[in-house]
């Protein structure tokens, strides 16, 4: 009897310790990566300005704003808006760090679903940070999950019906701020952050939003624009730049019956030109292998490489992966690309930006080459 | 006992894990060796004018390349119109028909259609045009991308109806689009990538 008791002390001790540490770890997803401000960024504002019922709560997220001198157009930059896409967030710390803009404006907002920063999904394994090197030192981020954190927004319906259209959808897309929109004042956590991003583009009249994503490379929709079918003469302009100068990209239109995405709410509920752009990931893709944080910045990985050659695939794959930095390349020239191609179909929307590392310095230099010190 | 049952289960387990690491080094790196290889069809040059306006534009499989070929339709100044989903009854004065080819399942959801009607579509306008004697031309600008299971079927669909075929290169590395040219005695230009495609176009015109 006694054995029995101190079998079960030692086993129960032994849960604690875990308790703790996995506690500690699941908690320190809570905390923030700095993002440096950069000479370009003239304010930065909370999200919860456009929507004051976010406000206080992890759903208020930093708005970065860099305006120019001169009059001229606008552009909504999303990152985050999936946190387990980091090619995506990265992108948009680049632009807060490195962009000046000399006429218009330039919105940044780096961590779209906030909340979906702090937690990463359960039984993927998926590394909680990545490290990325700088000449001032490491700096780190983190990795997040696709949707918003369950302890933000619970429980999940069975089905997740859109409230705009009724469209079903598995419940827990309900937490999926790209299948939120237009989003409700009164909805939940996920809608509102959605309700806020658009008030915030109708309050501002922002010509231009691109949402930027990656995809796992076994989905058709990867290395691709989505447009909404009035940014499609732009997004042609942009998708044949990008081919022009060797940066393989599809276009695509956005679907008038798939309902909730930015591509198709934002251009419908807005005046603002809805785009969304995709690179190949795959640390979050079904097929991977390892999943560490190699994985993330080189997206070198012999399982992709054997469904490459299974012709399972909608990129090509082979023992050079998909490195972040030519990930984070494709975006930044296709938000490059988009903001030229908009000054160029109508001039009242005209934006200069300059600063945004092109293509071939990123690919060559890196993402920590264009990361500022912390202080 | 139980230690021949642990041993048993270690041994199963290392096969399991072996059959699921280990390697077809040699397979994988052979048809990566293959799939390296592109396929090269001789195909018939066009040599002279072929088209006139005005053009009509349509689309096989609903993709985006169409605007695509719009947009460099427009900055070339070539007068046209678009119709991503014509029928066969609105050619209307169109002397060229030029079609867009690859499938896109977001596009054929935009459009409200699926790819069976879409390629009932197409076949229907593909044959009035050519009792009409209008001048068919083909684009396949995707690329890679815009092969597989769904643009494969645009592709068998329309190729073989059309005068003039222009691809981007990377669309025919299996030789697929050259092969359906060359049985046919299409023209055929392969050209490095969209932007060289209008040029490519603008030789079909006088």
């Amino acid at each position: 009897m006694k054995r029995k008791h101190i079998s079960a002390i030692i086993i129960l001790i032994g849960a604690l310790i875990v308790t703790f540490y996995s506690g500690r770890m699941f908690l320190s997803m809570y905390q923030e990566e700095p993002i440096v401000t950069g000479p370009g960024v003239s304010s930065v504002v909370k999200l919860s300005t456009y929507f004051p019922g976010l406000e206080g709560s992890y759903g208020d997220t930093d708005v970065y704003i860099m305006k120019g001198r001169e009059p001229g157009g606008s552009t909504l930059v999303l990152g985050g808006t999936h946190p387990n896409e980091p090619a995506a967030y990265i992108a948009s710390v680049v632009l807060i760090e490195n962009v000046v803009v000399k006429k218009g404006t330039l919105y940044v907002i780096p961590r779209s679903n906030r909340s979906a920063f702090t937690h990463n999904d359960p039984q993927e394994g998926a590394p909680q940070r990545f490290y990325i090197e700088t000449p001032f030192g490491e700096r780190w981020f983190r990795f997040g999950s696709r949707a918003t954190n369950p302890v933000h927004q619970w429980p999940d319906p069975d089905v997740y019906i859109h409230a705009a259209s009724g469209q079903q959808l598995s419940g827990s897309e309900t937490r999926n701020l790209n299948r939120g929109y237009p989003g409700r004042a009164d909805g939940t956590f996920t809608e509102q952050v959605c309700y806020a991003i658009r008030n915030m583009i109708n309050t501002e009249g922002i010509d231009l939003s691109i949402d930027l994503h990656e995809a796992s490379p076994e989905y058709p929709v990867i290395n691709a624009i989505v447009a909404h079918e009035r940014a499609m003469p732009i997004a042609a302009d942009v998708a044949i730049t990008m081919q022009s100068n060797e940066v393989n990209i599809g276009l695509e239109p956005s679907p008038v019956n798939l309902r909730g995405l930015t591509h198709r709410e934002l251009g419908d509920s807005t005046e603002t030109f809805a785009v969304l752009m995709e690179s190949a990931n795959a640390s979050q893709g079904r097929l991977r292998g390892r999943t560490d944080e190699a994985l993330v910045l080189s997206g070198v990985d012999p399982m992709y490489e054997k469904a490459a050659d299974l012709g399972r695939l909608f990129v090509p794959y082979d023992e050079n992966g998909h490195p972040l930095e030519v990930r984070v390349a494709r975006h930044l020239f296709g938000i490059e690309s988009f903001i030229i191609s908009m000054s160029s179909y109508d001039g009242n929307k005209a934006m200069i930006v300059s600063e945004i590392p092109s293509y071939q310095n990123m690919v060559s230099r890196g993402v920590g080459a264009y990361l500022l010190p912390v202080e | 006992m139980r230690k021949l049952s642990l041993l048993i289960i270690i041994i199963a387990a290392a096969s399991l894990f072996t059959i699921g690491c280990g390697g077809d080094e040699s397979v994988s790196k052979t048809s990566q060796q293959e799939s390296a290889v592109s396929v090269q069809v001789s195909v018939k040059a066009l040599e002279g004018p072929i088209a006139e306006t005005p053009i009509i534009l349509t689309s096989a499989g609903q993709s985006a390349d169409v605007k695509m070929i719009e947009s460099l339709l427009k900055k070339g100044g070539m007068e046209y119109e678009i119709n991503e989903v014509l029928d066969s009854s609105g050619l209307g004065e169109a002397r060229t028909l030029v079609i867009a080819i690859g499938g896109s399942s977001k596009g054929l959801g935009a459009a409200g259609i699926d790819a069976e009607d879409e390629i009932d579509r197409i076949d229907a306008l593909l044959k009035e045009a050519a009792a009409k004697g209008l001048t068919i031309i083909g684009m396949h600008i995707g690329g890679e991308g815009r092969r597989g299971e769904l643009s494969d079927k645009f592709i068998k669909a329309s190729v073989e109806f059309v005068d003039y075929l222009i691809v981007v290169e990377g669309g025919d590395k299996d030789g697929m689009l050259s092969g359906i040219a060359a049985e046919n005695d299409i023209f055929m230009s392969r050209v490095g990538s969209i932007v060289d495609s209008y040029g490519a176009l603008k030789k079909a015109f006088p």
